[in-house]
């Protein structure tokens, strides 16, 4: 049973991972429950640092974490967790009830997005619908006085309220609401028009600050009956998002006095009905089907056309009476009719029904002319899977799995470039073990993509095809080895390689590949010492053609490649004099993102080419921890990390360094931070 | 075509694979010794009587402290009788006990069948022929029933997954991610371990569906919809991570320009490569830089303005 012990040698490594307080003695997954307090600091500003969990801010800050939980002899129970409450990524959650008839939860959940400091905009009232820019703005003369500094960020704060309930005998029942605002600005881009119908050459675009005022609500609820040969499930799932604000209009900085609008997220409300079930049939055979249906509809008042006072005209209604309809239907039937074999057939269904009104719109292009009306063109789709899998134990150490996969989607809208995409997928594994310590395992995959016609929509090159329904080979293979050399040193490798070959696509993306490897080293010499190391190698290549011309044959080709190499160590040593533990995770990672432009198609002779897109990160955590008494420990962190990012399509841009495009001037935001903390963790049982 | 680069680990991987399958199957002999005690049905059978929790724990005294469950060792473990006497004659062999760890384990089917006396109904409904299940993944390859473990703490969960998944933890320390590594976002809000009616195991019924518990924002349904975006948000974001912003598969304009290729239309057409070779300056164009095709068609993700066809407004 090489693959529990392997399994058994990575749960003591996951631990290692995990630098949670722990009690220095020989079993680190020991009961407990504690108490940590303390304080920390950070070395350094260092807004990306801090983006997600609350270390923005050079300076102190308050560390606490509980974890508390108590289980009486007649069943009741609760449970308290909370983490990072001294920052604004903060998370409680509080759990009570009788095991197995009862349970309640409150959770409160704090996520900030802090994506840049760095950013100016001369536009004046950040944060509400309209934004305007100071008296006798002048983008030539005016702009670097006009300019004030502004944080892209935005937070969520997610309150979650829930109970469930079970019988004795079948039926439980789930009840859980959740109501998340998301609030700040986030950047978005804009555009207006200065010549008649000179759209692509003649455009201004201006980088906004946009509010971000968002709240969902959400409500599930499952009821669910169980039995041995039966099972039942059904549920309801709601959801309602507002957004405070649903239009954002701004003063053209190209043109003061002038003005533009856009439409932010608007309100919609999402109902899910779904019911699912199962069977057991005879010879080892169950029967499994689920069917769902869900309303999506959004009906949020229309902006005008413009806000250009010289333009527009009547709305063909006053806000859109969106709606679609979701269903999904799914059967599968499952059989084992002798030990060693398996086998699953499962069909699928879904279907977009967008009952959505079509009207024909004026179209008033970027606040600047009239263009020519057109109508909505809603879409729906119906997309038919079937997937039919044997899998065969030949013997205890070998099995044997293969299938094949169909999938067909058909598009509902008008003008649709494909109206049926198929793909047929033969797969198979092979699985075995040559020896107790080794585990292999080879798998397969093969697909072919093809359908209807392909219509090139009006405007769009006719050699070009849109890659998600374009004629696809797709080849995957992949394996995993994993060694256990003996029983303190187990080893493993895996590798994946995926090929998409878009044989009929003359232009567009016409072949992407992606190599994945990954090798990883565990050691235990000791059971109080763990230790891990692993490598991943991942590389996203693609090829794209394009055509300058116009013309339906690729006078220019780019090849793009992504490559990112990914090294961690990490160790741990537990009890040492049975008082510390100390523990290490270091990880290092690198990428590199390449585009290689071929001017000439037929040579393919290099000539300028793009930067490359460079990032990098570093990240050392050590701590330790002291066990002071037997209920108090004292507590160490130190993390250092260091990011750095090239980006060309962001760095060293003034605000106004290309001609008609106003930025933001912000950089990425590379960082060297240290961090300390130090904290007591009081445990108790 | 495979590439070199890849064609090399294949090949060694072949060749080891038949270098293992030319020699003997030891571990197949080894493993039919416990054949007698495959199902639950046999053990239970040669299991004998019940002996109570006592009795188990003048040897286990470390487990003796449930905290997890209330119920008696022998409900999952089986009735002890066979067990106690054996060991008493100290044999290595812990006869027919369902025991969950080490080298006297029923198969994970059998061990899992334990689990699932009680835990059968909610999410594990969908438990049979999942991916895990098909992978013969055993519940306590997860889960541990004695003490809390990481799977059921969000801020450990996901080492519990990279104990696999392993590729997907070097994905996590890229560029631009969800909020992996801090733990505000962890594998099961999104995937459902035990099966689910999702594709990739995703606990909602589509890929889209899943994105929207979050991003409810770009539901919609919009006036003017971008097709791609209303059917896939993976066929532009890698979910896991990227080197690009905001988990782009690649960066713009060529992101777009993998399905746009815009001939022009009255004289309105734009740039198609994006900069003049001959004038590096021109790599710092409005069509590349900032937000790229977005500095203008800055509605991706739909619009809900009467005049946002072309997604400008």
């Amino acid at each position: 049973m090489n693959r529990q012990t392997l399994l058994l040698i990575s749960h003591a490594v996951s631990l290692a991972l995990v630098p949670m307080p722990s009690p220095a003695q020989d079993e680190p997954e020991a009961t407990i429950n504690y108490i940590e307090l303390g304080a920390g600091y950070v070395s350094d500003d260092a807004y990306r640092f801090g983006r997600y969990n609350g270390l923005q801010e050079k300076g102190p800050y308050l560390l606490g974490d509980v974890k508390a939980r108590e289980y009486s002899e007649d069943g009741k129970f609760w449970r308290l967790r909370g983490t990072n409450l001294g920052l604004d990524s903060r998370y409680i959650r509080l759990d009570a009830g009788i095991q197995g008839r009862q349970s309640y939860f409150l959770e409160y959940d704090q996520l900030p997005s802090y994506k840049n400091d760095t950013a100016k905009t001369p536009f004046q009232g950040i944060g509400d619908a309209t934004l305007t820019l100071p008296a006798g703005f002048n983008i030539d003369t005016t702009l670097d006085e006009s300019l004030r500094p502004f944080d892209i960020e935005t937070e969520r704060r997610n309150l979650g309220i829930g109970a469930a309930f079970t019988t004795r005998k079948f039926w439980k029942l789930n009840i859980a609401y959740n109501r998340e605002t998301r609030d700040g600005t986030d950047q978005a881009g804009s555009s207006m028009a200065n010549g008649f119908q000179e759209l692509g050459g003649n455009t201004t675009s201006a980088l906004l600050p946009e509010p971000v005022d968002f709240t969902t609500d959400m409500v599930d609820v499952g009821l669910n009956y169980a039995r041995d040969n039966a099972q039942l499930q059904f549920s309801y799932h709601m959801s309602l998002f507002e957004n405070d604000e649903f239009a954002l209009t701004w003063e053209d900085p190209f043109s003061p006095g002038r003005y533009g609008s856009q439409a932010l997220a608007p309100d919609n409300q999402f109902h899910q009905l779904a019911l699912s079930g199962a069977y057991l049939l005879p010879y080892r055979s169950r029967l499994s089907g689920t069917f769902s249906i869900g309303r999506m509809s959004q009906n949020q008042d229309f902006q005008p056309y413009t806000v250009n006072p010289a333009l527009g005209a009547a709305l063909p209604r006053s806000s859109l009476d969106g709606e679609v309809w979701v269903s999904t239907g799914k059967l599968k039937i499952d059989s084992r009719p002798v030990r060693k074999l398996q086998l699953s057939a499962e069909y699928r269904y879904d279907e977009r029904d967008n009952e959505t009104p079509v009207d024909t719109y004026d179209y008033i292009v970027a606040d600047s002319f009239a263009g020519t009306p057109v109508r909505n063109n809603p879409l729906s789709y119906t997309r038919n899977q079937v997937d039919l899998t044997a899998n065969y134990r030949i013997n205890t150490s070998m099995s044997l799995r293969g299938g094949y996969k169909y999938d067909n989607m058909s598009r509902d809208y008008r003008e649709v470039e494909r109206e049926d995409t198929r793909e047929n997928t033969l797969f198979g594994r092979w699985k075995l073990q040559p020896y107790t310590t080794v585990d292999v395992s080879l798998y397969a995959e093969a697909g072919r993509r093809d359908g209807s016609n392909y219509n090139a929509p009006q405007g769009e090159n006719p050699a070009l095809r849109k890659y998600y329904m374009a004629d696809r080979d797709r080849t995957l293979l992949g394996t995993t080895i994993d060694f256990l050399a003996s029983e303190k040193l187990s080893l493993s490798a895996s590798a994946e390689y995926i090929k998409d070959d878009y044989d009929n696509s003359e232009i567009g993306l016409t072949e992407s590949e992606e190599p994945t490897y990954t090798l990883d080293a565990s050691y235990q010499p000791r059971r109080n010492i763990t230790t891990y190391a692993y490598y991943t190698y991942d590389r996203i290549g693609s090829s794209q053609n394009g055509s300058e011309t116009g013309a339906s044959i690729p006078d220019w080709k780019a090849d793009f490649e992504d490559r990112i190499d990914t090294f961690g160590i990490s160790g741990k040593i537990t009890g040492i004099h049975r008082k510390w533990d100390l523990g290490a995770d270091i990880v290092y990672t690198t990428a590199t993102g390449s585009i290689d432009m071929k001017q000439d198609f037929a040579s393919g002779i290099p000539t300028g080419q793009y930067p490359d897109l460079e990032t990098g990160m570093t990240s050392v955590k050590l701590w330790t921890q002291y066990q002071y008494r037997k209920d108090i420990a004292l507590r160490l962190n130190y993390w250092y990390e260091k990011y750095t990012a090239d980006n060309w399509a962001v760095d060293n841009l003034q605000e106004n360094s290309v001609p008609n495009l106003l930025l933001m001037g912000e950089e990425t935001l590379d960082y060297d931070v240290h961090v300390v903390s130090a904290s007591i963790v009081y445990q108790f049982h | 075509m495979i590439s070199p680069a890849m064609a090399v680990p294949l090949w060694c991987a072949g060749i080891l694979l038949l270098l293992f399958t030319s020699l003997p199957a030891s571990a197949a002999t080894a493993a039919e010794g416990q054949d007698k005690f495959d199902t639950l049905e046999a053990i239970i059978k040669a299991g004998g009587d019940f002996m109570g929790a006592d009795t188990c724990a003048d040897c286990h005294e470390d487990y003796a402290e449930h905290v997890n469950h209330r119920d008696e060792c022998e409900t999952c473990h089986a009735a002890g009788e066979a067990h106690v006497e054996l060991m008493m004659e100290d044999e290595t062999d812990t006869g027919p006990l369902i025991s969950f760890y080490g080298d006297n384990m029923p198969p994970a089917a059998v061990r899992n069948a334990v689990c699932m006396n009680c835990h059968r109904g909610d999410s594990l409904m969908h438990w049979r022929s999942s991916a895990h299940e098909s992978d013969d993944i055993a519940c306590t390859d997860c889960h541990t029933v004695h003490r809390p473990g990481l799977v059921m703490e969000r801020t450990t969960q996901a080492e519990v997954c990279y104990r696999c998944h392993k590729d997907i933890r070097a994905k996590t320390f890229q560029a631009s991610t969800h909020p992996i590594r801090e733990g505000k976002v962890i594998c099961s809000d999104c995937h459902s371990p035990h099966g689910a009616l999702g594709p990739a195991e995703l606990s909602q019924m589509s890929i889209n569906d899943n994105c929207f518990i979050c991003h409810a924002d770009k539901r919609g349904p919009f006036l003017w919809e971008h097709y791609p975006v209303t059917e896939d948000c993976t066929l532009c974001h890698r979910v896991h991570g990227s080197n690009h912003p905001a988990l782009l598969t690649k960066q713009g304009p060529q992101l777009c320009q993998q399905c746009h290729a815009d001939i022009g239309r009255a004289g309105r057409s734009h740039p198609r490569r994006f900069f003049d070779f001959d004038n590096p300056d021109k790599k710092r164009d409005r069509f590349i830089v900032g937000m790229n095709c977005a500095n203008c068609h800055s509605q991706v993700h739909g619009s809900n303005h009467p005049s946002g066809v072309n997604l400008l407004r």
